[in-house]
């Protein structure tokens, strides 16, 4: 069982991702702004944590790049899942430190088995 | 009775006015929060039935069906795919769907907007013609947001039998041009073949649109009929214009050029600002030259920098995009543009924060 982490600040996202995650056999916890996201990253270790971009307090890239900072939280597998389709915005999210990138409207179908890949290559 | 009894009965009376003001402002408040909270409580109570839904098709029994479907249309707007194909199957047994289109011709405003909403996201191809017929008078509802709800629900269906209709309430003004373009491109990206013959309507407000959304669709092949459109009014040349650096194609460069230098021609101190038969403003001049210049930045082919060169003796505004785009175009040479943070400008548009292509072409 992996512990994942979700910031996002739709609380409709939030129960859809969990849900799904869960259901896969992943313990979930959620934060609702990018600096709550921040805490619960500096508190624990995560197996894979979902971002959203546009959040209060902090963005989903700010909370990326400072990840990427934290010692021991340099190489957690960060996806992005944001409405925020442009090239330009793909480009940024990686050069953030983002892992992956899912679009808005998602499938979370597809949301699950890019999770999966990205935790087996952890593992790996 | 003296003055003074006078004085107290009327003290009093503004006390106890006063008081009784008080408790029914906190009675109502507090009435409003406890409602509040019912509120979220049922909502999150449903969100958790309708997420169980997709294993168990009986979790809805038993909901307030306004409950489900406010969350439906939330969640809905949010999922592409199998999972969001399951719950539209899941509202469509339980009744949500068949009860949204009695809903359509209810007399209050805000529960056709719900409904159309819902029909919008919840279209499937057994019912599309019919939702298409049933959606299709709300363009002309006497309220605006049942109207522009009814244009969103067109464009999520994304069939392009809804492009006349959505051409006729745009031309009337019975919605607004964003709310076109929006639900034009929706449209766009799964039927985009009725689109093209809008280039040439009638009017220039649908010419302007339709330009925009071809141009953000990418349909190169349309790019000599958006090129015709240089020579119309302004706004229709401005749609154009963006279009045009939508479309990317270099073969366009020498029409964006031609312009440019149509505009270099024009001396800006002999604009009569107080003219108003004037074709452009002097703000309208610098404007549109930027507009050029941005178009030929997205575009990304260096046989423009000359032409770009010679903005720089515009005002300094000019220069500075000027600068901006002959920088990029020194940087790249012929490749595509490299994206940075300002590229994103250039989605400033009538269209604005539309729905980025790759999220529509996911969800129907």
């Amino acid at each position: 069982m992996s512990d994942i982490l979700v910031v996002d600040d739709d609380p409709d996202i939030c129960a859809l991702v969990s849900f799904k995650l869960e259901q896969a056999g992943h313990a979930v916890t959620v934060a609702h702004d990018g600096e709550a996201g921040l805490d619960a990253v500096r508190a624990q270790n995560w197996d894979l944590i979902l971002l959203d971009w546009m959040m209060p307090r902090k963005t989903g890239p700010e909370v990326a790049r400072e990840i990427r900072t934290i010692e021991g939280r340099e190489d957690v597998p960060v996806i992005m899942l944001t409405a925020k389709a442009q090239e330009s915005d793909i480009e940024i999210g990686f050069a953030a430190g983002a892992d992956d990138y899912v679009v808005k409207p998602f499938s979370p179908r597809e949301l699950s088995t890019r999770v999966t890949a990205a935790l087996a290559r952890r593992v790996g | 009775m003296t003055i003074a009894d006078g004085f107290e009965i009327a003290l009093v009376a503004v006390i106890v006015a006063v008081v009784l003001t008080v408790v029914a402002v906190v009675g109502i408040k507090l009435v409003r929060a406890r409602t509040a909270r019912r509120r979220e409580l049922a909502i999150e109570n449903g969100r958790r039935a309708v997420l169980k839904s997709f294993d168990d098709p009986e979790a809805l029994d038993g909901l307030d069906p306004d409950v489900v479907e406010a969350i439906a249309v939330r969640m809905l707007s949010k999922l592409r795919g199998t999972d969001r194909d399951e719950l539209v199957a899941r509202l469509s047994e339980v009744g949500i769907v068949a009860s949204a289109r009695t809903r359509l011709r209810h007399r209050r405003a805000g529960r056709r907007i719900q409904a159309a909403d819902l029909l919008g996201l919840c279209a499937h191809d057994e019912i599309i013609d019919e939702l298409i017929d049933e959606l299709t008078p709300l363009l002309r509802d006497r309220d605006l947001d049942v109207r522009q709800s009814a244009a969103r629900a067109l464009g999520r269906i994304g069939d392009g039998r809804a492009v006349p209709a959505l051409v006729d309430a745009l031309t009337t003004r019975q919605i607004s041009v964003n709310t076109a373009g929006v639900a034009l491109l929706r449209i766009g990206v799964q039927d985009p073949g009725p689109l093209p013959a809008q280039l040439r309507a009638p009017h220039p407000r649908v010419r302007a649109t339709v330009a925009e959304v071809l141009g953000r669709l990418g349909e190169v092949y349309v790019r000599d009929d958006i090129a015709e459109l240089l020579h119309d009014d302004p706004p229709v040349w401005r749609a154009a214009v963006r279009a045009l650096g939508q479309l990317q194609v270099n073969d366009v460069v020498p029409r964006l050029m031609l312009e440019l230098e149509i505009l270099l021609g024009v001396d800006p101190d002999a604009i009569d600002d107080a003219d108003a038969a004037a074709s452009r403003s002097r703000v309208e001049l610098d404007s549109d030259t930027i507009l050029v210049i941005e178009a030929l930045r997205s575009v990304g082919d260096p046989r423009a920098i000359p032409t770009l060169d010679a903005c720089r003796r515009r005002s300094s505004r000019v220069a500075a995009a000027a600068d901006q785009a002959i920088r990029a175009l020194d940087r790249r040479g012929s490749d595509r543009p490299f994206g940075d943070a300002s590229d994103s400008d250039l989605d400033a548009a009538p269209l604005a924060e539309v729905i980025p292509i790759d999220a529509a072409r996911g969800a129907a």
